[in-house]
């Protein structure tokens, strides 16, 4: 199985799913929701998608790989390595890089284009 | 030489310790969570379906963590908001301007949910000056600690915040 890709999703976050995450996690950061401010005080392109929304995107890929080979999560390490932006389609992927029954899976967010957003590393063990 | 852009404080901040106070985690909480992030597993809503699956009550994404340590940082008066609308909370004073989330590394000890009371207590770990390719940037590095009503660990976190 070490190698195999995981089967993973595509996101296109736009303002309502932003301010949905802004507002269930209580973020007040101007970045994930104010554009003025974002292109003309940051100059960033667009409102930026949160690293935690995308670590979570990551970590329900692992969850769901992990519970359909009978593991549990057990951590995640995860990197923004490129800003994302409202709008943008995002792929979710991974590939098992090690494993299981002790299981290490490589994840990302990508542009269409392959190029990574966010990447991470998440480890699954059999639960107990 | 680039200018530094830490300032005469910024490192008497390391080891500073902050524990907020209780989150008491609502069925709604998860709900709301769960559909921000496009998560469609019952046990995030129905609490028949979670108890199916063996679990007391609902259960959160394993991302809800970060709810839990936003809104810990956050919950404060909006006029002591930055003017970049983030809480000045532990971040170091410094010359920087802009602030990032860097690495972050979670460790999951239980799945959180409904009726979890969590107490997180946050430790700056460490504060470091580095040279970014457009210039000097600060890294703060935090270690986070989520307990239960119990005590028991729930997540260990350590993460990273960027200035520059």
């Amino acid at each position: 199985m070490s190698g195999a890709p995981i089967g993973g999703f595509t996101v296109t976050p736009g303002p309502v799913q932003l301010f949905a995450f802004s507002a269930a996690t209580w973020n007040p950061h101007r970045v994930h929701y104010d554009a003025d401010y974002c292109r003309d005080v940051e100059d960033y392109p667009g409102v930026v998608v949160p690293g935690p929304l995308q670590g979570s995107w990551l970590l329900e890929l692992a969850d769901a790989w992990a519970r359909d080979a009978g593991l549990r999560v057990e951590s995640i390490e995860y990197r923004n390595v490129r800003p994302a932006f409202s709008g943008a389609e995002l792929a979710v992927g991974g590939r098992v890089a090690q494993g299981p029954p002790d299981a290490s899976l490589e994840l990302w967010v990508a542009a269409p284009d392959g190029e990574r957003h966010c990447v991470a590393t998440a480890h699954a063990r059999p639960p107990g | 030489m680039t200018a530094s852009l830490l300032d005469d404080a910024t490192l008497s901040w390391v080891g500073r310790t902050v524990t907020a106070p209780p989150y008491p985690v609502a069925r709604a909480d998860i709900a709301k969570f769960a559909l921000a992030v496009g998560a469609r597993d019952p046990v995030h809503f129905d609490v028949a379906a979670a108890r199916a699956q063996g679990h007391p009550d609902v259960v959160a994404p394993l991302g809800f963590y970060v709810a839990v340590r936003l809104q810990s940082q956050n919950l404060v008066p909006l006029d002591e908001l930055n003017a970049d609308g983030v809480s000045p909370g532990l971040t170091p004073p410094s010359r920087a301007s802009k602030i990032m989330a860097g690495d972050t590394k979670a460790r999951f000890h239980r799945r959180i949910r409904a009726g979890d009371v969590i107490t997180l207590t946050t430790a700056i770990s460490g504060i470091q000056e580095k040279r970014g390719r457009s210039g000097p940037l600060v890294l703060v590095s935090y270690s986070l600690d989520y307990t239960d009503q119990g005590g028991e660990a729930v997540v260990s976190e350590t993460y990273a915040r960027v200035l520059r």
